[in-house]
Formats: C-alpha cells, sequence, structure tokens
C-alpha cells in the first residue's frame, strides 16, 4: 500500500514530558485519516512535527517518501496544506489580500483561482471586511482557504470544523469529501466530533498519552463495532448475577436498561451461539427466565464509535 | 527567496506604520533644512560663504538605529501573533530563506527610511547649490558607506531579536532599550576616540602651555575602545554624524578618527549575528 505520510517511533519531549513517546502511523494514499483522542493526547504536537512546525527529539517520519532528516523535505511540503491549531491569517487584511498574500509566498503566477477558493469556502461575499472583525467560523473557512491555495495533495486539518454552524460543519464535511473523491486529496484530521468524523473518515489512529492506541480502517472497524442486545427488565441485579455466571459482556444503563454485547474487542465470547451471526435470543431471554429475570423488552444496538473510542483508550492498550 | 521578499514588501508597501515613519523622516528632514537655512541667512557668516547643509546631512542617521529596532520588532512579532509565520514554513519555504529575507526586508527598510532623509536635503540643497550639490556630496559619499555597514549590523542584530523573540511587545521593549544603549555606549566611545593627545592649558602666569591630555586613551585601552567602535552600528553611524567646532563636515584626519577596524568589525558583527539567529531560528518551536 501507497503511503503518504509515515511515522517511526516519534517522540517528542520537553523537559521530563514526553508529549509522544514512540508514536508510529500509517497515513494512506487517498485516505482521510481521522486521528482521534482527548484533550493533551498529542494529535496537534504530531500535526506540529509533520508540518515542520517543531522538531522530533527522536524517531523520524517520512513524506512522500522523503524522511524528515533529508534536506529535501521543504519539496515534500510544497504538497501540502494545513491548518494547524488556530487559522493562520493576516488580522488587518481582507480575505482576499489574505489569500494573494499567500499566493505570492507560494510563488503562484496568477490569482485566478482565488475567486473560486473563496466560493468553495464559502467567503465569496465578505468583501473587504478585514480578518480582525470574522467571527470564529469565518477564520476557520478562511483558513481552510488558505490551505487550498496550493492545490495540495495531503491535507493536514486539526480541527476544522471548531466554531463552525451545523450549515458550515455540512459545507465543509462536503468540500472534504469532494476533493477527496475528485482530485485524490489525502487528509488528516483531527476533530473531537466523533460523529462527523465517523460520517467522512476511511481510517481511524486512536492516540492516547502520546501513544497511538490502535490504527484500524473505517471497513474494519466497522466489523469490530460491537452489536448488543438493548434490554428492558424488572430489574437490573439478578440480571447481571446471571450474565457473569454465563460470560457474557454487559453494560448496565439503568435499573432497568443493559446492553448485552454479541462480541468484545478482543474478540472473546463465551456465551455459545448457534452461528457466528449472532446471539441466540431465544436462549438468552430462557436463561434469563430461569434465573427469574423478567425481560420487558428486547431490541438491537449498535455501538458507535464513542463507545469504541471509550472502550479502547479507557483500557488503554497500547498497540505499538 | 524571491517570493517570500515579495509577499512581505507588498505587505511592507500596504503598512500604515511605514509610511507613517516615512513621513515623519521626511517632515524631520524639511524641519532641519528649514532650521539650517534659518541660522544661516540670520547667523554670522562669510559674504561669500556658500549655504550648505552637509553638517545636518546626516542627522537623521541617528535615529536609524531606534526606528529600525521598532518597526523590525512590529513586523516580525505580527507575522508571529497572526501566524503566518507558520504558512511559510507549512508551504515549504526553508527556515534559513525566511530568516534572511527577513534580514533584507529590514535593511532595505533602513535604507529607505535614510534614503527619504537624504532625498530631501538634495532636493532641497540643489535649488540653492544647482548641480554644486554633487561636489558636496562628494565627501559625505564615503561617510553613506559607513552608514550602509552601520544598518547591516543593525538589521542582523534586530533581525536575530525579533525573530527570535516571539512576542512583539518583548521584542520591541528589548530592541528599544538595546537600540536606546548602543546610541548611548556609541557616543561614549566616538567622544573618547575623539579627545586629542594635547591640551592647552593656562599657567599661573598667563602663559599657554600644551600637556598631555589625561582623557587620551592609549594602549590595550584605546585598542578595546576601537574595537568597540568598529562593532558598535551606532559608533560607525556617529562617525558620520560629527562635526568640527565650525559645523564643517570633518576630514578623516582632523575629525572622529577612522580606523581598519571598522569595516572589519562590522562585518564580524553582522556575520556573527546572522549565524546565531539563523541557528536559534532552525531550532525554535513555533507555537
Amino acid at each position: 500500500m501507497d503511503y503518504v505520510l509515515t511515522c517511526n517511533d516519534l517522540d517528542k519531549r520537553y523537559g521530563n514530558f514526553y508529549a509522544l513517546c514512540r508514536l508510529s502511523m500509517h497515513v494512506p494514499k487517498g485516505a482521510i485519516y481521522g486521528l482521534i483522542g482527548k484533550n493533551g493526547s498529542g494529535k496537534t504536537t504530531l500535526m506540529r512535527l509533520i508540518c515542520g512546525l517543531s522538531h522530533p527529539t527522536a524517531g523520524s517520519y517520512t513524506l512522500y517518501g522523503i524522511t524528515s532528516d533529508d534536506k529535501n523535505i521543504c519539496r515534500s511540503r510544497k504538497r501540502t496544506g494545513a491548518i494547524v491549531e488556530t487559522p493562520a491569517v493576516y488580522l488587518n487584511m481582507s480575505a482576499t489580500e489574505n489569500l494573494e498574500q499567500q499566493y505570492r509566498i507560494l510563488g503562484l503566477p496568477s490569482f485566478d483561482t482565488l475567486e473560486e477558493i473563496l466560493e468553495l469556502t464559502g467567503l465569496s461575499d465578505v468583501g473587504k471586511k478585514k480578518v480582525r472583525h470574522f467571527s470564529l467560523g469565518m477564520r476557520q473557512r478562511l483558513g481552510i482557504a488558505i490551505a487550498l491555495c496550493s492545490s495540495p495533495d495531503f491535507l493536514i486539518l486539526d480541527e476544522p470544523i471548531n466554531g463552525l454552524d451545523p450549515q458550515g460543519i455540512i459545507e465543509i464535511r462536503e468540500l472534504i469529501l469532494k476533493l477527496n473523491r475528485e482530485q485524490q486529496v489525502t487528509f488528516l484530521i483531527s476533530s473531537h466530533i466523533l460523529d462527523e468524523l465517523s460520517k467522512i473518515s476511511t481510517h481511524y489512529g486512536f492516540i492516547d498519552r502520546g501513544h497511538m492506541v490502535k490504527e484500524i480502517s473505517a471497513k474494519e472497524l466497522k466489523n469490530l463495532c460491537r452489536k448488543c442486545i438493548r434490554v428492558t427488565v424488572a430489574d437490573t441485579k439478578p440480571l447481571c448475577l446471571l450474565l457473569d455466571r454465563l460470560g457474557l459482556d454487559y453494560h448496565i444503563l439503568s435499573g432497568t436498561e443493559a446492553d448485552i454485547y454479541l462480541s468484545s474487542p478482543s474478540h472473546t465470547d463465551a456465551f455459545p451461539r448457534p452461528s457466528a451471526a449472532g446471539i441466540s435470543i431465544t436462549s438468552l431471554v430462557m436463561e434469563l427466565s430461569k434465573g427469574h429475570c423478567e425481560v420487558l423488552s428486547l431490541r438491537e444496538h449498535n455501538e458507535s464509535l464513542e463507545n469504541y473510542y471509550m472502550n479502547l483508550i479507557g483500557k488503554g492498550k497500547i498497540e505499538n | 527567496m524571491y517570493n517570500l521578499l515579495s509577499a512581505y514588501f507588498t505587505k511592507l508597501f500596504k503598512d500604515k506604520l511605514f509610511w507613517l515613519i516615512e513621513c515623519v523622516i521626511v517632515l524631520w528632514a524639511s524641519y532641519v533644512f528649514w532650521l539650517a537655512r534659518q541660522q544661516f541667512v540670520y547667523g554670522m557668516h562669510h559674504v561669500n560663504e556658500v549655504f550648505h547643509t552637509n553638517p545636518y546631512f546626516f542627522n537623521v542617521s541617528i535615529w536609524l538605529g531606534i526606528s529600525l529596532a521598532l518597526y523590525s520588532a512590529y513586523f516580525t512579532g505580527t507575522e508571529y501573533h497572526d501566524g503566518v509565520l507558520r504558512n511559510q514554513i507549512i508551504s515549504g519555504h526553508r527556515r534559513s530563506v525566511i530568516y534572511l529575507s527577513h534580514y533584507l526586508l529590514i535593511l532595505l527598510t533602513g535604507i529607505m527610511q535614510a534614503a527619504a532623509y537624504y532625498l530631501v536635503f538634495i532636493i532641497a540643497d540643489s535649488f540653492f547649490l544647482g548641480f554644486s550639490v554633487i561636489h558636496m556630496l562628494v565627501k559625505p559619499a564615503e561617510y553613506i558607506l559607513l552608514i550602509f555597514l552601520a544598518l547591516l549590523g543593525y538589521s542582523a542584530v534586530f533581525s536575530c531579536f525579533s525573530i527570535l523573540l516571539a512576542n512583539k511587545s518583548a521584542a520591541v521593549f528589548i530592541q528599544l532599550l538595546l537600540a536606546i544603549l548602543m546610541l548611548y555606549f556609541g557616543f561614549a566611545t566616538v567622544t573618547s576616540l575623539q579627545e586629542p593627545e594635547t591640551v592647552v592649558t593656562n599657567t599661573y602666569y598667563g602663559e599657554h602651555r600644551r600637556i598631555p591630555n589625561p582623557k587620551y586613551l592609549t594602549g590595550t585601552k584605546r585598542e578595546v575602545y576601537e574595537w568597540a567602535d568598529a562593532f558598535l552600528p551606532s559608533s560607525l553611524i556617529l562617525h558620520g554624524v560629527m562635526t568640527d567646532k565650525n559645523g564643517i563636515m570633518t576630514d578623516k584626519k582632523d575629525g572622529a578618527p577612522f580606523h581598519v577596524k571598522i569595516p572589519v568589525g562590522a562585518t564580524l558583527l553582522t556575520v556573527c549575528f546572522t549565524a546565531f539567529g539563523l541557528y536559534g531560528f532552525s531550532q525554535k518551536d513555533l507555537k
């Protein structure tokens, strides 16, 4: 598989604190890679390293086949665009002037595509308004517009929908999908809004305390996300005793409701089932009945990316 | 580097502070010229004496250091504050190229500020001297070289500080303080070196005798002062500004001493600060 970016045992240390610790990552070409982690997990630090804003303490990364130690790494960066932390824009200039300035920095011969980029990011009607009077969402859009100036093959977006209204979120999502589909632009996106990431990402990287906990494709994640049965019972106490005896994984939601998992992330499943397709509901209800646990209702429920993330990070398992 | 310089100069020419400084310099030059003219007309001078402004020609140079300190801190501080310095690195420009572009911008800004002042004088002088103004400018041409060396040094020092100090306010304060300190030590150095070897003193009997000047520097002390004079950009500028008691631009032999160490020191200062700044910036984490 062709990788745009690979990280090999990256370390970033500030004094005695390790912001990144032996982190390895692989971003396939043409992917929309969602980087997921809690605050302070190292997402922004990683992006800053890749963009050249910081230097790794140890380890290296490869961008388009060129390692970070190579002096030609700058050439690879010409093919990338990024927003890291806050959008980098001149506050005393208008949106058009900011883009013109970026065009000059890039050495682009004309401003022909400028209007198109403004329209693409929803900034075509801001006129000569100075950026200092922009809202956070508008500045974020301008940051994305600046990142698009060089028609990059690889875009690094650190929380791109931060501060955007619902309309803006949809527009940016569609823009990302359009660029990925039509121009095969590879994306590395970090976000806290897992629901949004789950709609666009083709690959995920879960990062915690500077470590890459797991890398997985969307397809594999979908297969792994556990199906469960959500049961409503008269009392969950006898239910718990019974499920423990049966060796089934479960999660109590309230005094009368619980999720019973069909499989766990480690693929253990102690309850005998008739086929690999699913749990035998008949057997389950019969066992519950034998255990004097009255079942009031029962329905199928799928685990979301959020649940998967909470289960994964909660266990703190480090893959590398 | 061309792309970066193109972007920087476009921004510079749109910047209100730059034009404000240029206007202040032009107004200052006009005022100084008017004062010089008033002094000539209403003061004492020989009948055949021609009005010229050589003694005032380099007055602006004293303030060049301060205006450069302020402007370099402001310009680079804005790049840091708005985060656009990050864009330049993300876009694939090397840090060394970014640093040298900043240096060139500051240097050329200093040259433009000096040129604004000199242009007023050249234009105004030509009304009184006609083409003779060229003849009058020959002597100052030697000192323009000194001022250029000083600008190279100032630009190196202020580029280094402004790009290593990410905080705009801290950079403005530190660089302003540095410019004032350099000016002070420059004055102290040049005036100390200007002290004559002997001075005339009156005896009890009304005779005039020449005695050795106790303030005259000799030996290692003079060597140290000469090297300080060579390194300090403000000293180089003051060599161009200092005149004798008649207000005439001093000759090399009579006026502030000019020595070979000056171009060596100025070059060393420029090279050392540029090298230090390049290394520091290459290692810096940009936040």
